[in-house]
C-alpha cells in the first residue's frame, strides 16, 4: 500500500491562488510538510476488502443477458410470504450471511429502515451477519418510543414482536449500540446500529393488534324518558331525548324510590355534562344539520322547526307534516333545506319558509316513506307499520319506537295520492311529480337527487320484507337486516354491496334493524333474547370485525353521534325506558363537539402542510394569515397530527393544536417536531384558517412519553378526558396522583386502556367552566422514562 | 499514482458488475481515501469507520456513477467528504492533538520528530479550527494535491468559489498560527 504520495513539489494552481503572495506560498509549503501521515491497519484493510468482496458478489447486477445467464443468487433459498418480501429479507441476508472470514465487524439490517409509513401491526425484524450473543443485544435493546415486545431469535435474526400495534402516524428509532450488538465470539459492530422508520397513519384493520376480542363498551345513563322517545344527538355530542323526563326540580328522579313523584312532562332533553335540560316540547324527529349547528325537529302538531343547540331560535318552518314523517337535511351549504312527508308526498322546506313538493310518489296503498336519506335523494319505501298504541302524555302524544330505532306512523298515512296532489298548507308550494309503483314489501327508492327524473326502485337481493333499511349520517350507505345477516349498499356507487354475516338466532331471538355511522364505517345493532336481555354489537362493515359490545336490556332506538364517538341507545330498566350513552373508543379524531367540517379542515390542513401543498393552503387559509403561515411552516415535514380540537361555545371557531414532525434517520436519529397552534373560522358550512402560529422552529423531540391526542366528551354527570401517548405505559404509575385537577373538583377515576394507551380520567359532578388539568412527570412508560415537562390541557364542559 | 483513464473508465464500467473490477478500484484507491479521511477525523478508529462506509456507498451506488469527466477518485472523494459531515454532524470527534501525527519514521532522529510532530501538530490544529468548507477545500488541496477543478466537483462548488475558500483558509491559518503578514511589520 502506498500512503507516501507526499511531496513538496510546485503547485502552479496554489501559486496563481495566493497571486504571488510568498507567505501564502510558504505557509501551503509548511501545511503540506505537516500533512498527518495515517496509521493503517493492514488487518483493517484486508479485512475491508473481503467485506466489500462479500457484499459484491449478492451487489453487483450483471446487466443484458450476463443478468439471464447468471446463476441465481442462493436469496431465494430464504423464502418468505410475498415475492417482494422475500426478495427484500432474503438480499438482506445474503448480504450479510455468514461467511469464512470471521474478522467481519457485525452488522445488523432491517427491511424496514427508513420506511415513512409502515403497517403499525408490523413486526420489527433485525438481521445480522454473525451468530449472536442475544442476551447481549436484548440488554443493548431500544425502541423509542418506548413498546412492550417480545424478543424472539430465528438464527441470526431478531424478531421484535410488540405486545400491542405500534402507534399509527408515528416515527421510531430502534437502536443497539456498538457494544451491545455482539456476536458469540466477542466481536461487535462497527457502530451503533440504528434502525428509523415510521407507521402509516391508519390502524390496522385489527384495532387491538392481536386477538384480544372486542372492547366492552360501558354505557352512562343520561335519564329516563317515555315511551317511544326517539334519540338524537346535538353537534356537540350531547345526546338528546324527544320525549325526555326530567325529574321535577329538587325532586328525586322517576323510579328512583322514595315518595311517588308527580309524572314528569316529557320534554326535549339536551343530556350534556352539567345534567339534563329541557330545550323544547317533545318531538318525534330529530336530525343535525351537516354542519353540526341545527336541530330540525318534528313535533306536535306537524311542526318542523328548527333551532340552535339549546333549543333558543325555534322557527316554525311548516305546520304540514305528516305525524311520524321522516326528516332529513339537504340542500347545500348556502341554501339548506329540510325534507319531510307532507300528505304523504315528499316535501322540502328552506329556512326562508319556502316550500316544496319534490317529489311524489305513487304508493300502493299501506304503502309509506319510512326513511328519508340525507340529502333527500333516496328514501325508504315501505308497509306502514301497524299502529300501536302511544302511551299518553300529559302534554303531546309521543309515537312508539321500532325495534331498530324506527318510529311507527300512527294513523292512515295518505300515500297514494295521484301526481300532482301536493299539500295544501305552506307558501310557494310546487311540485315535482314522479310516478312510482311500488311492490309490496321494502323498497329503497332513488329519486334522482330531486329532480324530475322517474323514480329507479332498488331492489338489493336479500331485502327483507319487514327490514327498515337506515342510511348512513352522510346518507352515502344504506344498511339492513337480510335473512343471513347486514347488507351494507353504497348508494350511487358501482361498490358491492358489504355483507356483515351473523349468527343463526335462536328461537326466541331477535335482531334489532341496524344503524350506520356518519361515514357507514360502522354498523351497530342489537341481539336480544327472550328475556330481554340482550347485546349491543359495532362492528366494521369493510371486514365484519366485531369492534365493541355492551350487555343491555331490551335496547333499542341506536344511534351514533355525528362524529362517531358515542352511541345512544335506550334500554328497559325498573320499569321505565332509560336513554344510556357510551363513549366508543377510537372514535372521533379529535374532540368530542367539534363540528365535522371543522374536522375535516384540520385534517385538510395537516396533510396541506406535510405535503407542501401550496394550492391546498390556498383554499384553507385565509389570504391575511397564509403569508405567515407559509414564512413559519418547517420545510422537509414527514407528517403532523391534531393533538387536541375544542369548540368555541357557538361553535363559530374551533381552536386546535397540531403537531409537525420531521422523520429522524439514521444519520439523525431523533425526530424533530414543533407545536402549532390554529383557530379557524366558520364560513357558511366550512371552516377556514383565520389564525396560525408556529412559534418554534423545527427542534429535537425530547426522551420519553409525548401526547399524541387529548379528546374530551361530556357526558351526563360525567367529564371523560381521554389522553393517548406514543409509548406503552407503566401501569403502575398510571394513578391518580399524576392528574392535578383545580380544588374543588372530586378526585377523578383514572384507567389505562393498554391497547390504544390511551389513559382515561373520568371527571364526576356538573363542570360548568373550563378548567386546567395536568400530567405530571410522573407517569412513566415502560421504559421508566417519564413526560419531559408536566402536560396541561384546558377541558371545557362542551358548549 | 494516477491510473491511465482510459483504463480506469474501463475498470469502473467493468466493476458495475464484476467483484474484482470493484476489489482493484478499492485495491487502488483505499489509501488515497483513507488519508483524507484521516486527516479530517484524526482518529484510526473514525478514519477505519468512515472509510469503510465511503466504500460500502461506492459499491452500492457504482452502478449509477456516471464518469464527469473527472477521475474515479473525485466521486469516491465526494462521498467521503459526505460521509465525514454526517460523522460531524452526528458526533463531534474528539481531537488528540498528541495523536496528531501518529507513527514518526524511524529514519529520523526523535529530536527530529518531536520537531516535526510539534509543528504538525500546531498546523493542523490551526486547520481544525477553520469553517468547514475552508477546512475541506484546504485539505484537498493541501492534503491530497487535487486540482482544483476536481475540488469543485467534489464540493459541488465552481472553482471560482473553491478558490476563495483556499485562499480564505491560508488567511485563517495564518492568523491562527500567529503569522504577522509582512506589511503589518514594516
Amino acid at each position: 500500500m502506498d500512503l507516501t504520495r507526499w511531496n513538496d513539489g510546485t503547485d502552479a494552481e496554489l501559486e496563481q491562488l495566493v497571486g504571488g503572495n510568498l507567505e501564502l506560498l510558504e505557509l501551503g509549503r509548511r501545511l503540506r510538510a505537516a500533512r498527518p501521515e495515517p496509521l493503517v491497519d493492514p488487518e483493517f484493510q484486508r479485512r475491508l476488502r473481503a467485506q466489500l468482496m462479500t457484499a459484491a458478489q449478492t451487489q453487483l447486477r450483471p446487466r443484458g443477458l450476463r443478468r439471464l445467464l447468471r446463476p441465481r443468487a442462493r436469496i431465494f433459498a430464504y423464502g418468505a410470504a410475498g415475492l417482494g418480501t422475500a426478495m427484500a429479507a432474503a438480499a438482506a441476508l445474503a448480504y450479510f450471511a455468514p461467511h469464512s472470514d470471521h474478522l467481519t465487524f457485525v452488522e445488523g439490517v432491517a427491511s424496514i429502515n427508513g420506511l415513512p409509513s409502515v403497517s403499525p401491526d408490523q413486526v420489527i425484524t433485525i438481521s445480522f451477519n454473525h451468530p449472536m450473543d442475544r442476551s447481549a443485544v436484548e440488554r443493548g435493546l431500544n425502541i423509542q418510543p418506548a413498546i412492550a415486545y417480545t424478543p424472539t431469535w430465528q438464527d441470526n435474526e431478531l424478531v421484535i414482536t410488540p405486545r400491542h400495534n405500534l402507534q399509527p402516524n408515528t416515527p421510531y428509532v430502534v437502536t443497539i449500540p456498538r457494544n451491545a450488538a455482539r456476536d458469540v465470539r466477542g466481536d461487535v459492530a462497527s457502530k451503533d446500529i440504528t434502525i428509523t422508520f415510521g407507521t402509516s397513519p391508519v390502524a390496522p384493520s385489527d384495532p387491538t393488534g392481536r386477538p384480544q376480542g372486542p372492547v366492552a363498551l360501558t354505557g352512562h345513563g343520561a335519564g329516563a324518558v317515555g315511551d317511544g322517545s326517539i334519540l338524537g344527538f346535538a353537534g356537540d355530542g350531547s345526546l338528546l331525548a324527544g320525549a325526555g323526563l326530567l325529574p321535577p326540580a329538587g325532586g328525586t328522579p322517576p323510579g328512583a324510590g322514595g315518595q311517588a313523584a308527580p309524572a314528569p312532562a316529557p320534554a326535549l332533553v339536551r343530556y350534556a355534562s352539567d345534567g339534563g335540560t329541557r330545550i323544547g316540547d317533545p318531538v318525534t324527529q330529530i336530525a343535525l344539520s351537516p354542519a353540526g349547528h341545527s336541530l330540525a325537529t318534528l313535533g306536535a302538531p306537524g311542526v318542523v322547526a328548527v333551532s340552535d343547540m339549546d333549543g333558543s331560535h325555534r322557527p316554525v318552518l311548516s305546520s304540514a307534516a305528516d305525524p311520524g314523517s321522516p326528516l332529513a337535511w339537504g340542500g347545500d351549504a348556502t341554501h339548506p333545506v329540510v325534507f319531510f312527508l307532507s300528505g304523504g308526498l315528499l316535501t322540502s322546506v328552506d329556512l326562508e319558509h319556502h316550500q316544496r313538493t319534490v317529489s311524489a310518489l305513487h304508493l300502493d296503498p299501506g304503502q309509506t316513506v319510512l326513511r328519508i336519506a340525507p340529502g333527500g335523494r333516496y328514501v325508504v319505501v315501505g308497509p306502514a307499520p301497524a299502529a300501536r298504541p302511544v302511551t299518553p302524555a300529559p302534554q303531546a302524544p309521543v309515537p312508539p319506537a321500532l325495534p331498530g330505532g324506527g318510529l311507527s306512523l300512527p294513523g292512515v298515512n295518505p300515500l297514494g295520492a295521484s301526481v300532482g296532489a301536493g299539500p295544501s298548507a305552506g307558501s310557494d308550494t310546487t311540485t315535482d311529480a314522479v310516478p312510482f309503483s311500488g311492490t309490496p314489501g321494502v323498497r329503497i327508492v332513488d329519486l334522482g337527487g330531486g329532480q324530475a327524473s322517474p323514480a329507479a326502485p332498488l331492489q338489493p337481493a336479500g331485502l327483507a320484507q319487514n327490514a327498515v333499511p337506515s342510511f348512513s349520517g352522510d346518507g352515502s350507505r344504506v344498511a339492513w337486516l337480510d335473512g343471513s345477516g347486514i347488507d351494507v349498499l353504497t348508494l350511487g356507487g358501482t361498490d358491492p354491496a358489504a355483507h356483515v354475516t351473523l349468527p343463526p338466532l335462536a328461537s326466541g331471538d331477535a335482531y334489532t334493524d341496524p344503524v350506520l355511522d356518519a361515514t357507514g364505517a360502522r354498523v351497530a345493532y342489537a341481539l336480544t333474547h327472550t328475556d330481554g336481555s340482550a347485546e349491543l354489537r359495532l362492528v366494521r362493515v369493510a371486514d365484519a370485525t366485531l369492534l365493541a359490545t355492551a350487555a343491555v336490556h331490551q335496547p333499542s332506538g341506536l344511534v351514533f353521534s355525528s362524529d362517531g364517538g358515542e352511541l345512544g341507545y335506550l334500554q328497559q330498566g325498573s320499569g321505565q325506558t332509560v336513554a344510556d350513552v357510551a363513549t366508543i373508543p377510537g372514535g372521533p379524531a379529535t374532540g368530542s363537539g367539534v363540528p365535522a367540517a371543522a374536522n375535516q379542515a384540520i385534517d385538510r390542513l395537516v396533510t396541506a402542510e406535510v405535503a407542501g401543498d401550496r394550492q391546498a393552503l390556498d383554499a384553507l387559509v385565509a389570504p391575511a394569515v397564509e403569508t405567515e403561515l407559509l414564512a413559519q411552516l418547517p420545510s422537509g415535514l414527514s407528517r403532523g397530527y391534531v393533538i387536541s380540537a375544542a369548540p368555541s361555545s357557538n361553535g363559530d371557531t374551533v381552536t386546535a393544536q397540531v403537531r409537525l414532525l420531521r422523520d429522524p434517520t439514521n444519520d439523525h436519529p431523533t425526530a424533530s417536531f414543533t407545536d402549532q397552534t390554529v383557530a379557524l373560522q366558520r364560513a357558511n358550512n366550512a371552516y377556514i384558517v383565520a389564525q396560525s402560529a408556529i412559534p418554534r422552529a423545527l427542534h429535537d423531540e425530547p426522551t420519553g412519553l409525548q401526547v399524541v391526542r387529548v379528546v374530551t366528551t361530556p357526558l351526563p354527570g360525567l367529564t371523560s378526558v381521554q389522553i393517548t401517548f406514543d409509548s406503552d405505559l407503566d401501569p403502575s404509575s398510571v394513578t391518580s396522583g399524576v392528574i392535578s385537577l383545580p380544588s374543588g373538583l372530586a378526585t377523578p377515576a383514572v384507567t389505562y386502556d393498554a391497547t390504544s394507551r390511551t389513559v382515561t380520567v373520568s371527571i364526576l359532578g356538573r363542570l360548568r367552566h373550563a378548567f386546567d388539568l395536568t400530567v405530571s412527570i410522573g407517569l412513566r412508560d415502560v421504559n421508566g422514562q417519564g413526560l419531559a415537562l408536566p402536560f396541561t390541557t384546558t377541558v371545557s364542559p362542551g358548549r | 499514482m494516477t491510473l491511465p483513464r482510459a483504463y480506469e473508465d474501463g475498470l469502473v464500467e467493468r466493476a458495475k458488475e464484476d467483484p474484482a473490477a470493484f476489489g482493484e478500484l478499492y485495491d487502488h484507491y483505499f489509501g488515497q481515501i483513507y488519508r483524507f479521511v484521516y486527516s479530517r477525523l484524526r482518529s484510526q478508529e473514525a478514519a477505519e469507520d468512515i472509510t469503510a462506509e465511503v466504500f460500502f456507498k461506492a459499491l452500492r451506488a457504482i452502478g449509477r456513477y456516471r464518469p464527469s469527466g473527472h477521475p474515479f477518485s473525485a466521486w469516491l472523494y465526494q462521498i467521503s467528504v459526505n460521509a465525514i459531515a454526517d460523522h460531524y454532524r452526528a458526533k463531534r470527534p474528539e481531537s488528540d492533538l498528541d495523536s496528531v501525527i501518529g507513527v514518526a519514521s524511524t529514519e529520523r532522529s526523535v529530536e527530529e520528530a518531536i520537531s516535526e510532530r510539534d509543528e504538525a501538530a500546531r498546523v493542523w490544529a490551526a486547520i481544525d479550527s477553520l469553517p468547514t468548507h475552508q477546512r475541506t477545500a484546504l485539505t484537498l488541496k493541501l492534503g491530497e494535491d487535487l486540482k482544483l477543478a476536481q475540488i469543485g466537483e467534489i464540493m459541488g462548488k465552481s472553482e471560482g468559489a473553491v478558490k476563495l475558500l483556499i485562499h480564505r483558509g491560508m488567511i485563517g491559518v495564518r492568523h491562527r498560527l500567529g503569522v504577522t503578514p509582512q506589511a503589518e511589520r514594516v
